[in-house]
């Protein structure tokens, strides 16, 4: 493999990350919140997708657009249930809570579909496999296809929160809860819209786990791990810097495997870690806006 | 019907009492200055009224309705619109942005963007900027613009002159004036006396969390104001309006 | 420090830190301890085994709560110190050194560690500081995985102990874990009864509010992490000892951070007596339950929800509330000066 082709797998690669980091980034940016279980429930994602194209005859794609409503609604569950009271028992609680919950989804996942490894490869046909060629490169035709979707989920974010009162409403609150309240925003509806919205898109992110790899019920942690190096790496700002971040950690990993197979995870580490000593790390991790 | 009345409300922060038992009856269409020094009361009790500061005891009833237990935004629907101390923009959000938050929300009214801007017309150049580029007195205008875009029939202005130059001050007041012209209840709190009698028709003074002082403001003296403000209480003044 | 100190105050008030029962209750430490000591001469390996175990979950939990319930720090990533010290026990034992003489010097050598990992993650803040240390702590695992003199990722067993008889290993073993025990519980009592415990407290009520007085807010915290890390990593060595064979899976996993929230979480966060309760009472519900495999941990996670959400202070601040026991303090409590009148009003100040 040529360094040309790694620097593509790499960002390719990337698009994933940027895709899983999009939901805990918005919820970060709108709420302050780290959901410590947002990789189990993208997770979850992924099983709900394997059960509907396993259980039925449903196909692949009709399946993925059933997830998405039922991870939306699994959102506001999860903000009426856990992260609305969370959130107002201080700044540490929704850290105990969603580090509970994650303890919960992993071993209920456990239970339920044992440890072992599934996937969707198997059903999903060629679309996860076949490639084509350009330029002497062989680029894997579903990664294209998955960085495609995370540009645009990341630019329809970005339209929405720019563009639609909805979207004004929820960068106001996040700015400050109390002055929304004072123009008539009802900031409790606005956070479970947004951990709604988070929830569906780690969804969709588990979606593509599926279809990309095996996994398991511990499969979570290391995408919640993959998600906030790429939001850190990115400098918790815009959209657009969660995909940056996402392509920079994708490429340190392709990089690290050329090196050594084992340093795969260790170089995105690495890198994470230089970004957060240098400077600039630092302070944005600091003042960080993600919206 | 009076549009607002706050019955024997206490308001605390912690062990802090800072308003005790007000009580304070609002007429459509009038100015309320709200007056008194530092730590009077005179904030929490606007956030009271607006459902930003649950009271201890008491209830506020406007227009007829008991809103005691309705939160802030509800009220803003209702018609109550608080501009807050230190403007509290979103600062992040254009000019334009920040007016059109809270539009239509009161119902009824008929404030848009274009009619702030004529109101304000020192916003104008300013519409695509962001809040936090804005000068106090540009600040100000967009966070009473803000407000009066939920169509309030009750608007509480909190300390709109602080912070800003003399030139800001009068053209944030000339802004004021042409709204109250146009009928909308006002609550003013404000420091500088002359101001507030200036446009006020009724004078309410804090001191220590309760009113010590009330009465048209054509009615009352200035020393009776000031005595009421320093906390030197003139035998007539508690009360001395019906 | 022992002995009630009386400071005089305006207003009737005196500052109280002793209280009759605090002294007696610190005698009860002693004699506890004292009780414990003879326990391998008591009773058989196992049961020497089991109070081992507990009393490393007693370190873990009062290392945690130290860094959650004083410092604010949330760690996801405890277990980079608990695998440092027991990977550096066999590391060390491997060059030479004698077991428990390697484990306590990997412990240090945790939070030798620990200090320049300071630098970097105390720069987080909250949720980031809370997964930047889960990196940490993969970064730590990984690199263990590439040596292969410590086994790889397939495991490595503790050599050295076989030189003594199965009882009398076991023994030592909790002498050690029990002396470590009670050095690491006194240091981390005696620094938050110091001026570091009340700047803490102020860093943990309002960060800003406390830097503007001039607590030295970053000094405080690195101070805090690195005791912290040292006491996670003489546990991680005591473990291995207690255990003899450890894989990197599972002394750098996650479990161990979902334990400590646990142990905290229900017997009290930030105060000092309820991590040692909720450490007792992981042990006797794992003693009970832990085959039952992912439902258990199901349990433990909604239990440490529930008490999050409805009881933030624990069984121990729940306790606390109502009877105002004050037995090891490292708060203060303002009493009135007793007058016939007022002996009935006494009022807990700060919240220790």
């Amino acid at each position: 493999m040529n360094w040309v082709n790694v620097l593509l797998q790499g960002v390719l690669l990337g698009g994933f990350y940027a895709l899983l980091a999009c939901g805990l980034s918005l919820m970060f940016g709108v709420m302050r919140i780290i959901n410590l279980a947002h990789g189990d429930i993208a997770v979850i994602g992924a099983y709900l997708i394997w059960v509907i194209v396993n259980q039925t005859s449903i196909p692949p794609w009709l399946a993925a657009l059933l997830v998405l409503p039922m991870m939306w609604v699994g959102g506001y569950v999860v903000y009426v249930l856990l992260l609305e009271r969370s959130r107002r028992a201080g700044q540490l609680v929704p850290l105990l809570t969603t580090f509970g919950l994650a303890i919960v989804i992993e071993n209920v996942l456990l239970q339920v579909f044992s440890p072992d490894d599934h996937s969707l490869l198997s059903s999903t046909g060629t679309l996860a496999t076949s490639s084509f060629s350009f330029g002497g490169l062989s680029i894997s035709f579903f990664g294209v296809f998955t960085l495609g979707t995370a540009v645009v989920v990341l630019a329809g974010l970005q339209l929405f929160l720019s563009r639609t009162s909805s979207g004004r409403q929820m960068r106001a609150t996040a700015e400050d809860p109390d002055a929304a309240e004072l123009v008539g925003i009802n900031a409790r509806a606005v956070y479970a819209k947004a951990t709604a919205i988070a929830v569906a898109i780690a969804g969709l992110g588990g979606i593509f786990l599926a279809i990309r790899q095996t996994f398991n019920p511990s499969t979570g942690p290391t995408q919640l791990i993959f998600a906030f190096e790429a939001v850190v790496i990115g400098g918790f700002g815009s959209p657009w810097g969660t995909l940056l971040g996402g392509i920079v950690l994708g490429v340190a990993q392709v990089i690290g495997a050329q090196v050594n197979p084992q340093y795969f995870v260790l170089f995105g580490h690495l890198v994470f870690l230089a970004v957060l000593a240098s400077p600039r790390g630092g302070i944005l991790a600091r003042r960080g806006r993600a919206l | 019907m009076s549009l607002l009345e706050v019955r024997s409300v206490d308001g605390q922060y912690g062990l802090l009492k800072a308003v005790r038992g007000v009580s304070l009856t609002l007429e459509e269409g009038e100015t309320h200055a709200l007056i008194g020094a530092n730590g009077a009361g005179k904030t929490t009790l606007l956030r009271v009224i607006a459902g930003a500061h649950r009271p201890v005891s008491g209830s506020v009833v406007f227009d007829g309705v008991d809103i005691t237990r309705i939160p802030a935004h509800k009220r803003v629907a209702l018609g109550i619109a608080l501009v807050p101390e230190g403007r509290r923009l979103f600062p992040g959000l254009t000019v334009e942005e920040n007016l059109s938050i809270g539009a239509g929300r009161g119902g009824g009214g008929t404030w848009t963007v274009d009619r702030i801007l004529e109101v304000f017309p020192m916003l104008r150049q300013r519409r695509t900027h962001r809040a936090a580029t804005l000068s106090g007195g540009e600040q100000q205008a967009t966070a009473i613009g803000r407000a009066l875009m939920c169509n309030p029939r009750l608007i509480l202005l909190d300390e709109v002159s602080l912070g800003l130059a003399p030139i800001a001050v009068a053209a944030v007041y000339d802004s004021l004036r042409r709204l109250i012209g146009g009928g909308t209840t006002v609550v003013l709190v404000e420091q500088d006396l002359g101001r507030a009698l200036g446009v006020a028709s009724r004078v309410t003074c804090m001191l220590h969390g309760e009113i010590v002082l009330q009465g048209a403001s054509s009615e009352l003296t200035r020393d009776q104001i000031s005595a009421a403000y320093f906390g030197v209480r003139p035998s007539s003044g508690v009360g001395a309006d019906p | 420090m022992i002995g009630a100190r009386r400071t005089p105050l305006t207003g009737g008030f005196r500052v109280q830190r002793w209280t009759r029962l605090s002294i007696a209750s610190a005698v009860a430490a002693l004699v506890v301890i004292a009780f414990l000591a003879v326990v391998p001469f008591v009773f058989g390996a196992d049961v020497t085994e089991q109070l081992t175990a507990l009393l490393i979950f007693v370190i873990l939990a009062v290392m945690w709560n130290a860094l959650a319930g004083y410092g604010g720090l949330i760690s996801v990533g405890q277990q980079a110190f608990i695998g440092l010290g027991a990977y550096g026990t066999i590391f060390l034992t491997q060059h030479g050194f004698a077991p428990y003489l390697a484990m306590v010097v990997a412990g240090l050598g945790a939070g030798a560690v620990a200090v320049p990992t300071s630098l970097i993650m105390l720069r987080l803040r909250g949720g980031q500081f809370a997964i930047g240390m889960w990196v940490v702590a993969e970064i730590f695992g990984i690199l263990v995985t590439l040596d292969s003199g410590l086994g790889g990722g397939t495991g490595v067993s503790l050599n050295g102990l076989d030189v003594y008889a199965p009882g009398y290993r076991q023994a030592y073993t909790f002498w050690l874990t029990l002396a470590c025990t009670t050095v690491l519980l006194g240091l981390v009592f005696v620094l938050l009864r110091r001026r570091i415990g009340t700047s803490l407290q102020a860093v943990r009520d309002d960060e800003e509010a406390a830097a503007s007085l001039g607590v030295n807010v970053v000094r405080s915290k690195r101070v805090l992490f690195v005791v912290a890390a040292a006491g996670c990593g003489i546990a991680g060595a005591l473990y291995l000892a207690n255990t003899l064979f450890i894989q990197t899976g599972s002394v750098f996993g996650v479990q161990w951070t979902a334990y400590m929230l646990f142990m905290v979480l229900v017997g009290g966060l930030g105060t000092f007596e309820g991590p040692i309760i909720g450490a007792i009472i992981f042990y006797l519900i794992q003693a009970q339950f832990g085959d039952s495999g992912a439902w258990y941990f199901v349990g433990l996670g909604a239990t440490a929800i529930a008490f999050a959400l409805f009881l933030p202070h624990g069984i121990w601040g729940a306790i606390d509330r109502r009877l105002r026991l004050r037995l090891l303090p490292v708060g203060y409590t303002l009493r009135k000066r007793e007058t016939p009148a007022a002996a009935g009003t006494d009022q807990p100040a700060t919240n220790a």
